[in-house]
């Protein structure tokens, strides 16, 4: 695997995602915005209940805070696999020298860089304006990275699989629309796992689904090293099983591309 | 030999609908598929540096057929071997030596300027950047893209737009280059400057070229091969010559005039097809008389009427083909 190429993909992504600074800078603000109506929540509740599910008021806000930036980052590729499926521009990127997932995925991580940046820094000034700093030492951060990159690429990969599907049926997008009810329960994505009923909670925990946002959000907020072992070695899992997974729908699925017409 | 196509087979199944909400309905429960024979049992051999024009109606199976070409459709059956190797299985293999433009489905990031799609493809290329500096400096020359090269593809026009696409599939340097439609949209003047290019680079690097057209003109001045592709299969395949001599000989035009007119056009090989008070439509055919001469003849003749609208063409594609199966 040629490395260069797919920096190159990357890099014309972020150039074209470029173009769009505005549209960007209006997403991230919004992110900023539910930030903002769940540290109001959040702080009734606490005032209430001072060690609610085990987090402070200030664990719990980063905890969100952090959800909602690796959200804005790499993204689910559905929509745009299977289009380009539907309308046969997939044309144009089966026939190059590149292998396919990994372009999508640099194509995807590219476009949406730059809008997690903005996030990062808008939702952070917000925190730590309303809650102070975040409780963990700087020096962990570039674990903390890891497994978000690491949950960003499953949730790429999930929804590459996802997108394959687009090479039987028309429209790929309803199944997608199942696995983002799916992430609304079982990610954390509104609120930790801890609030789950226990027997849900116990099921969660295992789920690939908990690996994208809930741990890697958990472990900027509560991090230990056993926790960091058991999230990590999870999502290597994982991230084997959906490459597979997708590696294997595509070459099946690329037999039955069918373009009518130029 | 740089491509062998054997009993080629594409069928695509389809799912069928009737209209309306019941329809929709039903097939949803009770699905039926129709299958449609978009290549049949089609056999081709082409050779090293050839330029070879692939024609045929809308649906006729041409696209499909480049489309296996380069690996993207999976035939139903057959065979096909492409410099060697075997499209489905080697796609990507084969990618390194074919350069692709489908017209309607562009290569180029649409927000930036074609430098940074040039940037890209070097790299999912592998070019050296030695060799790709050189070559780009070749291509910019020959297709004379200079002044856009730093303006984004979305300000360009169509014309400027196709040139730099033409750039993007060259710029591996194929050894087979598959053009679909590549002059559709375009003025008449981007489309000489297209073909000549085309030709030039047919000419001067011994590309094996395939393209693809409605347009009969980029047919005849960038090609010496003609394939004709009707449902599916092969019903010609001659050099441009031979094609221009028994099929592409006879002009139709049709003029408009302000003022009525009554008299008849008569003229040794001009048979007249359709005459209405203000308008006639002949066809001239060419080994009798020349379109030059014709024309000058039909202004004498009517120079009083005042003239609204001319329009020369050639024959349609669907005419030669009828005609191909009546020899046949």
């Amino acid at each position: 695997m040629k490395l260069q190429k797919y920096l190159s993909v990357f890099k014309i992504n972020l150039l074209e995602s470029l173009t769009y600074t505005t549209d960007m800078i209006f997403h991230a603000l919004i992110s900023g915005i539910y930030v903002f109506i769940f540290i109001k929540l959040w702080t009734a509740i606490f005032n209430q209940n001072p060690n609610f599910l085990g987090f402070t008021l200030n664990e719990l806000l980063w905890y969100y805070g952090m959800v909602q930036i690796i959200l804005l980052f790499g993204g689910s590729p559905v929509k745009e696999i299977s289009s380009s499926i539907q309308k046969g521009e997939v044309v144009n990127s089966l026939n190059k020298p590149y292998n396919f997932i990994l372009y999508n995925l640099c194509e995807s991580l590219g476009k949406t860089v730059f809008l997690f940046l903005i996030g990062l820094f808008w939702v952070s000034l917000m925190l730590v304006f309303y809650v102070g700093l975040p409780p963990l030492d700087f020096k962990f951060y570039p674990l903390i990275f890891l497994v978000i990159l690491l949950g960003v690429l499953i949730n790429y990969l999930i929804g590459f699989s996802i997108a394959t599907i687009a090479f039987w049926v028309e429209d790929a997008t309803p199944y997608q629309w199942i696995y983002s009810k799916i992430l609304f329960i079982f990610s954390g994505v509104f609120f930790p796992l801890e609030l789950l009923p226990l027997f849900l909670k116990n099921i969660a925990q295992y789920l690939p689904t908990s690996f994208l946002l809930y741990y890697p959000a958990k472990l900027f907020v509560q991090f230990t090293w056993e926790l960091f072992w058991k999230v990590f070695s999870f999502q290597i899992a994982f991230l084997i099983l959906f490459y597979g997974l997708s590696l294997l729908l595509f070459s099946r699925g690329v037999k039955k591309v069918s373009v009518n017409g130029g | 030999m740089v491509i062998s196509v054997k009993n080629l087979n594409k069928k695509f199944k389809t799912k069928k609908k009737e209209a309306g909400l019941k329809g929709s309905l039903k097939a949803v429960f009770k699905p039926k598929y129709q299958f449609c024979d978009a290549v049949k049992n089609l056999n081709l051999e082409i050779q090293k540096g050839e330029s070879v024009a692939f024609i045929g109606p809308n649906g006729a199976g041409k696209s499909t057929t480049l489309k296996m070409l380069t690996g993207i459709l999976f035939p139903s059956s057959g065979q096909m071997e492409v410099l060697g190797y075997e499209p489905s299985k080697e796609r990507k293999k084969l990618a390194y030596k074919i350069g692709t433009v489908f017209g309607q489905k562009s290569q180029l990031w649409f927000h930036l300027p074609p430098m940074d799609s040039f940037e890209l493809f070097s790299k999912i290329y592998d070019l050296e950047e030695k060799e790709y500096k050189k070559r780009l400096d070749y291509l910019i020359k020959v297709f004379e893209i200079k002044e856009f090269l730093y303006t984004p593809v979305r300000k360009l026009s169509l014309g400027q737009r196709m040139r730099a696409e033409l750039v993007l599939a060259l710029l591996h340097k194929p050894e087979i280059i598959l053009l679909d439609e590549p002059t559709i949209g375009l003025d008449i003047m981007s489309k000489k400057a297209l073909r000549k290019v085309i030709k030039t680079l047919n000419k001067e690097e011994g590309i094996t070229l395939i393209l693809t057209s409605h347009d009969m003109d980029d047919i005849e001045s960038v090609c010496e091969r003609v394939v004709i592709i009707n449902h599916g299969q092969v019903v010609y395949d001659d050099s441009m010559s031979n094609l221009k001599k028994h099929y592409l000989n006879k002009k139709v035009f049709e003029i408009i005039f302000e003022n009525p007119i009554e008299k008849e056009f008569h003229k040794n090989g001009v048979s007249i097809l359709e005459k209405e008070e203000f308008r006639i439509k002949c066809e001239v055919d060419l080994r009798k008389t020349g379109i030059k001469e014709c024309m000058e003849e039909v202004m004498k003749e009517y120079e009083d009427k005042g003239i609204a609208d001319i329009n020369i063409s050639d024959r349609e594609i669907e005419e030669i083909i009828e005609e191909i199966y009546k020899q046949k």
